[in-house]
């Protein structure tokens, strides 16, 4: 009962997670702390363990199930929260791949591409802020590094990556 | 089992929320040429507006187009499972308190962000298409969209609920392309 319990919350709030975790980070809350499944510091933990890990950040979920009802629970959290957006975009595969031609279809798609690109940057502006936090300095001399290397050179992404960390970690060896 | 190679190399290394989107369209449009970059474009319009988290979303899209749907759930256990074992695995002994802990993952969170306005900036100029890929869209329309963009941004960074921007966002963005 406790897993079919666990399964429904995720399920529920998988299928409102408008952008990802943060948008029903609240619901979440409300649903695992006030009904009792996890105290309020191990909320907090999962949250900072999902910000941490490489991946989409709803593996806090995953943890919260871990420690509601162990391997089962791990499971139960992965599959309730993944399924139903990974069922919608089927369906929106399925739909839009049939219409995308149609022209009123590639109409609403180019009304949403300023939508879009301003959630991005504004997502782009508050991880900045969040990444950077109380290394002003470090993150914008990273950034440039970063930046000249990835706009002059071919490079893939992940290699930009892997450079960003070296950079801080020299950045934070050297600077006072 | 490429795509599933794509999905593992992200969920393992790819750090920094909304920013990892360009991982996908590095692998998928720059260095393998699955689709092109308007359809990239096409693709992350729908993973972003639905619910879910937008890596995932993409994922799982791009994996219906390219593999069909057993590949497709495949390829999102590849993305989420790296990080969720990770996460489990780290809830016992959390030292993300440690500077030396704090600062590969604060570099390549910056580098991502990096990625992500540089992939911006190529967008930038798909808010002058129309439909008509032959004919770009009048100055008229081009400002409405960019007060929309800016409108969208100011509205997130001022710390509205994403389910409020959006109800009002969509519909401002139908009336301006179909009423302009």
């Amino acid at each position: 009962m406790k897993l079919l319990a666990l399964f429904w919350i995720f399920f529920r709030i998988g299928l409102v997670s408008f952008g990802g975790v943060f948008a029903v980070l609240p619901e979440l809350q409300r649903a695992l702390v006030d009904g009792g499944l996890v105290t309020q510091e191990g909320f907090l933990r999962a949250f900072v363990l999902g910000q941490v890990v490489p991946g989409p950040n709803m593996a806090m979920c995953t943890v919260i199930g871990w420690h509601v009802a162990g391997l089962a629970g791990a499971v139960v959290a992965f599959v309730g929260i993944y399924s139903g957006p990974v069922a919608i975009m089927g369906a929106a595969y399925a739909g839009y791949h049939r219409w995308r031609n149609v022209t009123w279809v590639r109409r609403l798609e180019l009304a949403m591409r300023p939508v879009v690109l301003g959630l991005l940057a504004a997502s782009a502006a508050s991880l900045m802020w969040t990444a950077a936090g109380t290394h002003h300095v470090l993150a914008l001399l990273v950034a440039a590094v970063v930046g000249v290397l990835a706009a002059t050179t071919r490079i893939g992404a992940l290699a930009v990556l892997f450079i960003g960390a070296v950079a801080w970690s020299i950045g934070q060896a050297l600077l006072p | 089992m490429d795509w599933l190679r794509v999905n593992l190399a992200i969920g393992t290394l790819s750090f920094g929320s909304a920013s990892r989107i360009v991982l996908y369209e590095d692998a998928v449009v720059r260095e393998r040429g699955w689709l092109t970059a308007d359809e990239f474009s096409e693709v992350l319009t729908v993973a972003q507006l639905l619910p879910g988290p937008n890596l995932v979303n993409l994922s799982a899209y791009l994996g219906y187009r390219l593999v069909g749907i057993p590949g497709a759930l495949l390829g999102i256990v590849c993305l989420c499972f790296p990080g969720a074992v990770l996460a489990v695995a780290l809830s016992g002994v959390l030292a993300v308190d440690n500077p030396w802990v704090q600062a590969p993952l604060r570099g390549m969170a910056v580098a991502g962000i990096v990625l992500l306005l540089l992939f911006l900036w190529r967008r930038l100029p798909g808010l002058a298409s129309t439909a008509d890929p032959g004919r770009s869209a009048s100055t008229r329309v081009r400002v409405a969209r960019w007060l929309l963009l800016a409108a969208v941004g100011v509205a997130v960074l001022a710390g509205a609920s994403l389910f409020a921007i959006l109800a009002v966002a969509i519909p401002v963005g139908v009336i301006l392309e179909f009423a302009l």
